[in-house]
């Protein structure tokens, strides 16, 4: 809700990720990315001296972004939104072996306060927690029990 | 005291010795010795009968005749007894003698082969039989001589004579004995037309390798050349694509027929590259509306459209649906391919010569147009250009050529045909015939089918006619009557000469290059008879769809070469759509190359050079005015 009285500019409407148009939409819309026109249909005898190969073969399925659901008590945290970028993890005993992998720098969640709801009374916060920080969140306006929260990567020193 | 004529038997190739063949050694009392164009020297010979078989066992079948011209012995003629006797007269018989050599056929067939000679023979228009001899003449304007004493064969020009020229004034032949006929109507023109079929072949290989990898390139493929030329791994033919496993599997076997006269070369393949060709995968993240249960079917038909549409288009459907978020990590596919195409070429063409060869002479045809007065030389060959001729080459050179008749050879071709139109214009230009009589003296009698005549007499048109002999004839009778009768063709032309016209120059200045590469439009060649010209055929265009098999490559050869489904277009598609991985479905990488086609069409040049005139001689001048003696 834009604009809407005490909610932070970053809170409009956004998501991770963009909803892109279907291809039939896309191919058709002028409003972004050029989409190339579909190789042209061969049909009808085909010249002398003509040619063509090349087909779709094996294509790789998709797999479900990873996303960190959870339940605090009565508390359902649930992502909608996440911005990662590429670090390097080496081995400390040799840091030529490493991986690179993406890490968080803000996870965004909505969070639903059930009517069951607790604090979290852990002893300890969990490995890595201590990295995040909450440095947002506002009731939505549509009732008290929906939070939008954001956790955001605190540079380690 | 014998003589002045002797008669000596004689053996096959005895050399005439005037000191022993001046005999008699039969009783002559009468001789005649003649010979016609084209025939051999015949004597007859008058002589008392002798009495005896004239083939008994041991007697000499051959005869010298000599004259005594009074300060020497001359022979006359050397010929074998061909008839026994011809016939017999009283007391007498008649003795037919032919000085016709035993070996005329060999060396007929040897003379021939001498002949055998471009332009004047071509075997690219003979389809027929090669060894006749007879026919190696006809692009000469020649017939054939058989000398009556030496028995000598050799070829006689049949409108100028090539041994000299007898001039007869007024008092040197019989008044009586002069005539002047008109043989066959001179031909007003001769027709052409020579066809030549064969067919344009060759094989070749092109390699595409690197045009496709540049088309891959210019799609932007991950391992394309860096900027500014750059080159980081130049000619590696290595490619790349989010549909390589289709690419792959589809590339064009070895061997597989093409159509249009094209093959898939033997040593095309594709294969994964190298490693040292660092993988990558294009990852993409997308998210996928779960699209809310379809509603409930209403009846009413836009109430059931409007649900429809809210269900995949409302708002709701954005804002509160639930939704999956993906990713996909696209393998990029690094192929090393080499890809060749052979071509084998056959391409039937037929090449046609279109031309009209017109005679210069006199007027002598009231209606020179009609059919009648024009000749026609029509030859056609089929597939002579391409195979071997007597020296075991091609005359084309090159069978991937697409015209014959505008090579160096091709042009030897042409002026075999405008010779065997020359020949047919030139004979038929001796359209006049004068015969005289003239006494038997010792330079008449040195009359020969390789002379000429000159014969001067006021009621001749012009009052004279030269021309080649085409006939004699030597009669000794016994009442003293010795004499020599001649019979003269006489071409009707108004003689002159040609020049070719040297023409535009197309190609460069003159002098900037030797000459055989300069081009002229609208210049002349000149036969090697040197007596006519005609344009030359390199003003004509061939019929070609323009590709040359001489120049064969991969670019050349290539008519257009095409990918779809470029890396930029695959990274574009799944990066803006919410499906990729469906849109990728459409947009696989597919090459397509148009070869041009290098079968499976005729083609067909006609040729219609211009001609000037062909110049004939002035033998006879039949438009003089009369002169001074006929007019009075």
């Amino acid at each position: 809700m834009p604009g809407a009285p005490g909610l932070p500019t970053w809170m409009s409407y956004k998501r991770q990720l963009q909803l892109l148009p279907p291809l039939s939409t896309a191919r058709d819309s002028f409003g972004g990315k050029r989409i190339p026109r579909l190789p042209p249909v061969e049909d009808g005898e085909t010249p002398p001296g003509r040619i063509c190969w090349g087909s779709v073969g094996d294509l790789p399925s998709p797999e479900p972004l990873p996303t960190v659901n959870f339940n605090v008590g009565g508390e359902q945290w649930q992502e909608w939104g996440r911005k990662s970028e590429p670090v390097r993890i080496e081995n400390p005993d040799d840091p030529s072996q490493y991986i690179i992998d993406n890490r968080p720098k803000s996870i965004d969640f909505d969070k639903k306060t059930g009517a069951k709801s607790a604090p979290n009374t852990a002893a300890e916060v969990a490995p890595g927690m201590s990295n995040y920080e909450n440095t947002d969140s506002f009731v939505d306006s549509l009732g008290e029990k929906r939070t939008k929260v954001r956790m955001h990567y605190v540079t380690q020193s | 005291m014998p003589g002045p004529h002797y008669f000596a038997w004689a053996d096959e190739g005895e050399t005439f010795d005037a000191t022993i063949h001046n005999r008699e050694d039969e009783a002559v009392l009468s001789l005649s010795i003649s010979q016609s164009e084209g025939d051999f020297a015949s004597a007859q010979v008058n002589v008392l009968n002798p009495g005896e078989g004239l083939l008994a066992p041991g007697r000499q079948q051959w005869a010298w005749i000599s004259w005594d011209n009074g300060s020497a012995i001359v022979p006359l003629f050397h010929g074998r007894l061909v008839a026994v006797p011809e016939s017999i007269d009283g007391e007498a018989v008649h003795l037919l003698f032919a000085a016709r050599p035993l070996d005329f056929d060999a060396a007929k067939a040897s003379l021939a082969e001498t002949l055998r000679v471009l332009p004047y023979y071509d075997p690219v228009w003979i389809s027929g039989d090669l060894s006749d001899d007879d026919a190696v003449l006809t692009g000469y304007g020649a017939r054939w001589h058989i000398d009556r004493v030496t028995l000598a064969l050799s070829i006689s020009d049949e409108l100028e004579g090539e041994d000299g020229t007898l001039t007869f004034g007024e008092a040197d032949h019989l008044y009586d004995d002069l005539s002047l006929s008109y043989s066959e109507p001179p031909l007003n023109r001769v027709e052409i037309e020579g066809t030549l079929a064969w067919t344009q072949g060759g094989i070749g290989e092109v390699d595409l390798t690197w045009r496709i990898q540049s088309i891959f390139d210019q799609h932007k493929s991950i391992y394309a050349r860096g900027l500014h030329g750059v080159v980081g791994r130049p000619q590696s033919g290595v490619i790349s694509s989010l549909t390589g496993n289709g690419l792959m599997s589809d590339w064009p076997k070895p061997l597989a027929e093409v159509s249009g006269g094209w093959s898939v070369g033997a040593n095309t393949y594709i294969e994964e590259a190298p490693k040292s060709f660092r993988r990558y995968d294009y990852h993409v993240e997308y998210r996928q509306l779960i699209p809310p249960e379809a509603p409930a079917d209403t009846g009413d038909p836009l109430l059931d459209a409007n649900n429809a549409f809210m269900q995949r288009y409302g708002t709701a459907y954005h804002y509160f649906d639930a939704y999956t978020d993906y990713k996909v990590d696209f393998p990029i596919a690094a192929l090393k391919q080499r890809t060749f195409f052979d071509w084998k070429a056959e391409r039937p063409r037929t090449e046609i010569v279109r031309c009209t060869m017109f005679a210069d002479i006199q007027p002598l045809l009231a209606e020179p147009e009609l059919e009648e007065n024009a000749a026609k030389v029509s030859v056609s060959a089929q597939d002579t250009v391409t195979e071997p001729d007597g020296t075991g080459a091609m005359p084309i050179g090159d069978v991937r050529r697409s015209s014959y008749l505008n090579t160096d050879r091709g042009v030897q071709s042409m002026q075999y045909l405008l010779l065997l139109g020359r020949t047919e214009l030139r004979r038929r230009a001796r359209a006049v015939e004068v015969t005289c009589r003239v006494p038997w003296t010792a330079a008449n009698i040195t009359a020969s089918l390789r002379k000429n005549a000159h014969i001067v007499d006021y009621r001749l048109p012009g009052g004279e006619a030269i021309g080649k002999i085409t006939s004699y004839g030597f009669n000794a009778s016994g009442d003293g009557d010795f004499s020599v009768s001649l019979s003269i063709g006489c071409a009707i032309g108004r003689g002159g000469t040609v020049s070719a016209a040297a023409g535009t120059l197309t190609y460069v200045d003159a002098g900037y290059v030797d000459a055989g590469y300069q081009q002229a439009s609208g210049a002349e060649l000149t036969l090697p008879t040197g007596d006519f010209a005609w344009q030359t055929l390199d003003d004509f265009p061939i019929s070609d769809d323009g590709t040359n098999l001489l120049t064969m490559d991969e670019y050349t050869a290539v008519d257009s070469i095409t990918l779809s489904g470029g890396m930029d277009d695959q990274t574009t598609v799944v990066a803006s759509v919410s499906d990729p991985i469906d849109a990728l479905r459409q947009y696989p990488s597919r090459v397509c190359v148009s070869l041009r086609p290098v079968a499976g069409m005729n083609f067909e040049t006609v040729f219609t050079p211009a001609m000037d005139p062909l110049p004939i001689p002035r033998l006879i001048d039949l438009e003089a005015a009369a002169p001074g003696r006929m007019a009075a």
